[in-house]
């Protein structure tokens, strides 16, 4: 378990300081540094004499403001922490649920089990219950983060309510919408420099695209090229299966950014009857985005390639088509050894329809949806708090996770009635890995 | 001359690499490097070819190479360069299996790919 972010947990006190009073005032010395040749001592020793004066400054002023700031920056990065804690405890069932079955981990996931979980065994997905994740939070390291979040979370269900407190950050809150935080002005030389600088680039960008255009219209056909440029999705007929690939950004700036890891294109993966099966996510090394294409099409006209291709590409959504298609045993969907988390984990966040792959795959978010949960009921947290919550900010809910479609009260039904009776999911998931 | 790859590479747009049959042995362990390293090579072919631009035409682009011996088997003339080819290319479908293969047709170098 990575016992670092436990050891660089960050007070709500610490991240008001750091992202609101520390901000404003150390804008002066940060100035004075980004323009010296090199930080100097006395860069260093105003650096200090800042955060000492705002240091006594805070630690005397107990005004509203002062809290009410503190609560807001802490309710965001709350939201994280939860976030991230809630992950490792369902990586932690994860992890027992595979070394129970035998099972090698051969993804990028590492193993999270501490010393006092060792023993335990979990034959069949729907062991996990709160009752284990209870067990869970109970040994080190995730005892000490349970019990951070419980008194970060008191601490701000506190602080709301009260009603002067909470009329301040409503204050404050809609001042940050209305009237955006002023940046100073740049130099007009750095100003000047960097146009400069971005001229070179987007003429040298141009060129490129010209270059790409005669190579592409060499190798394959000119007006398809311009229909993909003007912006029309485009089909690009490969040997098993078709592409429609639109491009997402302008011309120049995929072309700039050509190392962003990131497709410069949307693409869809249909069958060659024309029904969509996914989405996916390919990149090429440094090239931009019409080169992209021209490699695109030149693998998915063999087979061999194709298959190379389609192995290589990361799987961002699918369609309930995608199931019955070879595709997902090409992507290794069954197969744990094969499947990273985060392609489930994707396939999870979108768009399942069928009710059996649902049974088989949802267990790695349901695992995560109850951990959080658990975590939240252990803090015994006042409703009116995550009323408050909600409303201040805005529409954005920063629970957001517990909001989980199809609902977290329906896994919790379900695995409360695999528990009782017999398991809804027949097929076990040792039997896919 | 023997055989030729055409390079996509970056946003230098596309480049020849050639080499005379002599240097085989020294474009046949960069192509292995380059094989190992994910480039596809896709056959060309045959006669599709022909270059239209001077080999000093494109060394002023300043073309960055796929590989530092690629580079450098540039700079010592074991490879040439070529320029922009004219006329219609295509290619015949078949992908090179190895570097063998490579040296004995014409082929276009499709960069190593991944998810993202």
């Amino acid at each position: 378990m990575d016992h670092a972010y436990n050891g660089l947990y960050l007070t709500p006190d610490m991240w008001f300081y750091g992202s609101v009073v520390l901000g404003q005032s150390l804008g002066r010395v940060v100035q004075e540094v980004i323009h010296a040749e090199q930080p100097l001592t006395h860069h260093y020793a105003n650096f200090a004499e800042v955060i000492y004066d705002v240091y006594n400054a805070c630690e005397q002023d107990a005004s509203p403001l002062c809290r009410a700031l503190m609560t807001l920056i802490s309710l965001s990065m709350g939201q994280s922490h939860l976030d991230r804690g809630t992950w490792a405890l369902s990586e932690v069932a994860s992890s027992l649920y595979y070394r129970s079955q035998g099972i090698v981990e051969t993804t990028e996931m590492p193993l999270l089990i501490p010393p006092e979980l060792r023993e335990v065994r979990i034959e069949r997905p729907w062991e996990v219950t709160p009752l284990l994740f209870r067990r869970i939070i109970r040994v080190e390291p995730w005892l000490s983060w349970t019990e951070l979040l419980r008194a970060e979370f008191r601490r701000n269900a506190l602080t709301m309510s009260d009603p002067s407190i909470l009329a301040v950050l409503r204050a404050f809150w809609e001042s940050l919408v209305d009237k955006p935080l002023k940046r100073p002005t740049p130099d007009p030389k750095i100003i000047q420099q960097q146009q400069r600088a971005d001229h070179r680039v987007n003429q040298a960008a141009r060129r490129s695209i010209k270059r790409a255009v005669k190579l592409h219209e060499r190798f394959h056909d000119g007006a398809a090229l311009r229909t993909f440029i003007n912006g029309d999705p485009l089909i690009i007929g490969g040997a098993a299966y078709d592409y429609c690939v639109q491009k997402c950004h302008s011309l120049l700036r995929s072309t700039i950014a050509r190392d962003t890891g990131m497709t410069p294109v949307s693409m869809t993966i249909q069958n060659k009857q024309g029904a969509a099966l996914a989405t996916g996510c390919l990149v090429f090394r440094d090239v931009g985005v019409l080169d992209y294409l021209f490699h695109v099409r030149l693998m998915a006209r063999n087979a061999v390639t194709e298959q190379q291709m389609l192995r290589a590409m990361h799987i961002t959504s699918v369609t309930e088509t995608f199931f019955s298609d070879p595709l997902h045993i090409t992507k290794g969907i069954l197969d744990r050894y094969t499947a990273p988390l985060h392609t489930i984990d994707n396939i999870l966040g979108f768009c399942i329809q069928s009710s059996h792959w649902e049974d088989r795959l949802m267990f790695y978010d349901i695992w995560r949806q109850m951990a959080l949960k658990v975590v939240l009921e252990a803090a015994d947290l006042d409703q009116r708090y995550y009323d408050e919550v909600l409303s201040i900010c805005s529409g954005r809910d920063p629970f957001s996770r517990t909001a989980f479609t199809p609902g977290l009260e329906i896994a919790i039904q379900w695995f409360n009635m695999a528990e009782k009776s017999t398991p809804v999911a027949s097929v076990p998931l040792s039997a896919t890995a | 001359m023997a055989r030729r790859i055409v390079l996509p590479i970056g946003w230098y747009g596309d480049i020849t690499a050639f080499w005379d049959e002599e240097n085989d042995a020294a474009a046949l362990a960069i192509i292995g490097e380059m094989l190992l390293q994910g480039y596809i090579f896709s056959i060309l072919q045959d006669g599709a070819l022909q270059q239209v631009a001077t080999p000093q035409q494109i060394i002023h682009r300043k073309v960055i190479m796929p590989t530092e011996s690629f580079n450098q088997a540039v700079h010592s003339g074991l490879l040439t360069l070529g320029g922009v080819q004219a006329g219609d290319q295509a290619t015949t479908g078949e992908i090179a299996r190895d570097a063998a293969t490579v040296l004995t047709h014409d082929t276009v170098a499709t960069p190593p790919m991944t998810g993202g």
